[in-house]
């Protein structure tokens, strides 16, 4: 091994990263080679250094206090809202017929809905929207740009897209918007706004006006919308146009949460 | 709505997750400009962590688990809160060879004469990315495979990120000594 190539590995030799063999390699070469020693003796010192100087500072009181403090409350609103969740309907007969209506209501819309059940051949845009969620919904904070508030979102949004997209609110839907991701779609910029429900990332794409092929996709009226359903890995696509963008909807959570977010989104606009 | 969790999770994530504290702290500190980003940047890492304990699979470590997070919020708050700092302005140390040799070695002595605080600072403004791995690397003793876990790149941008922040630091260290502290900050 020549001084440049030793020079090359010093750091990972140094970080303990290499190989047996290369580390070997280095070994042999260290023994013979007074420069390269000191060369590598200096970098130990230099971290040495480093780290003594930068010294460890306890964490102040305060600042585990609030922490302890914080995660306590939130456990007792966890409490609380598992009582009211659990024992809050009982008490109500006609929330609980509600509630079975709902669901019922809901799985027939969701039916209605549903991919066809011929499995028919994969659209390209759809495997590319499913994959896109895939990659970021098991993120720990799948945003780039984390915030909850929609304008702020839209602005950040159209600034790195440059696309108008409507950022809508689907909390009165229980979903809560994270933030904003820049990505491409179909070739475009497209924008990906980040929502959770629950333990679901539920991912919003929108992008120029799609032109390409929607074979694969399920066609369905809804409240005179036209929307264009499919499901792929398990997930679940609603892709709709709006103005001159398209908007999707991914999410792995049932149809008749996506179907709750789209009619909050139409009555929004 | 958060996960569902009893007295038996807040506990676990107590053992867990908060005997990580003083670490997180004080990598919160390296990352951050002052005590009370650091503070900030320390509370959201460990809220998110408890709000996404229920991810966290028990057996594996939960130290780089946290650095994961720290990382995660670190990145977005340098990309609200900085339009006009680049994140990628490591690129301004693109041109530093990987591999070339160093003079024989003066930074030692270098670190010796300035204080604590003036390597502090050297570190803190350090590009974001480069920062990131000097600190995890050689404060922090993270191995190159948990750094790439933890930012979520190859190891050979870990490897190159970090041989650039090295160098970055010697070069800032170098200009503190000579008496031109302020003038890479302001730069």
């Amino acid at each position: 091994m020549t001084c440049p190539e030793v020079a090359r590995f010093r750091h990972a030799y140094c970080d303990g990263e290499l190989d047996a063999s290369t580390m070997l390699e280095v070994e042999g070469h260290l023994q013979a080679c007074p420069a390269c020693r000191r060369a590598v003796e200096a970098e130990h010192a230099f971290r040495e250094e480093l780290r003594r100087a930068v010294s460890q500072e306890p964490v102040p009181p305060h600042v585990t206090e609030k922490l302890r403090a914080t995660i306590a409350e939130l456990h007792e609103g966890e409490k609380r809202s598992a009582r009211t969740s659990t024992w809050g309907w009982r008490a109500s007969w006609l929330a609980l017929a509600a509630s079975v209506l709902l669901i019922f209501l809901g799985g027939l819309l969701g039916y209605l809905i549903a991919a066809p059940r011929l499995q028919p051949a994969l659209n390209p845009l759809v495997a590319q929207l499913v994959m896109e969620h895939m990659k970021f919904a098991p993120l720990e904070n799948p945003a780039e740009l984390s915030s909850g508030n929609l304008q702020q979102v839209a602005v950040w949004v159209q600034g790195r897209t440059g696309h108008r997209v409507q950022v809508p609110d689907y909390s009165p839907a229980g979903i809560r918007l994270l933030g904003g991701r820049v990505t491409r779609v179909a070739g475009h910029r497209a924008a990906y706004i980040v929502y959770e429900k629950g333990r679901n990332i539920i991912s919003l794409f929108a992008f120029p006006r799609y032109g390409g092929s929607l074979d694969g996709l399920k066609e369905v009226e809804q409240s005179g919308m036209v929307f264009h359903t499919a499901a792929y890995q398990g997930k679940h696509i609603l892709l709709w146009d709006s103005g001159d963008m398209t908007y999707a909807l991914v999410s792995d959570i049932g149809w008749e949460q996506l179907v709750d977010c789209v009619l909050v989104f139409s009555r929004s606009t | 709505m958060g996960p569902d969790r009893g007295d038996r999770g807040r506990k676990e994530f107590e053992e867990t997750a908060l005997v990580h504290m003083q670490r997180i702290y004080n990598a919160a500190l390296r990352l951050t400009r002052n005590k009370s980003e650091a503070e900030d940047l320390f509370q959201e890492t460990f809220l998110r962590a408890y709000r996404f304990f229920h991810q966290f699979r028990q057996g594996t470590d939960c130290r780089a688990w946290l650095f994961a997070i720290l990382h995660n919020c670190f990145v977005n708050r340098v990309r609200q809160t900085a339009a006009a700092v680049d994140f990628d302005e490591e690129r301004i140390y693109r041109q530093a060879e990987f591999g070339t040799v160093l003079p024989q070695n003066p930074e030692v002595h270098l670190v010796r004469r300035l204080a604590g605080e003036e390597i502090q600072r050297a570190i803190a403004v350090l590009p974001p990315k480069l920062r990131v791995v000097v600190v995890l690397a050689d404060l922090e003793g993270c191995s190159y495979r948990e750094i790439a876990e933890i930012c979520q790149c190859p190891i050979g941008t870990v490897m190159s990120r970090l041989y650039r922040g090295r160098q970055a630091l010697r070069d800032t260290l170098r200009d503190y000594a000579k008496g031109e502290g302020s003038s890479k900050e302001n730069g």
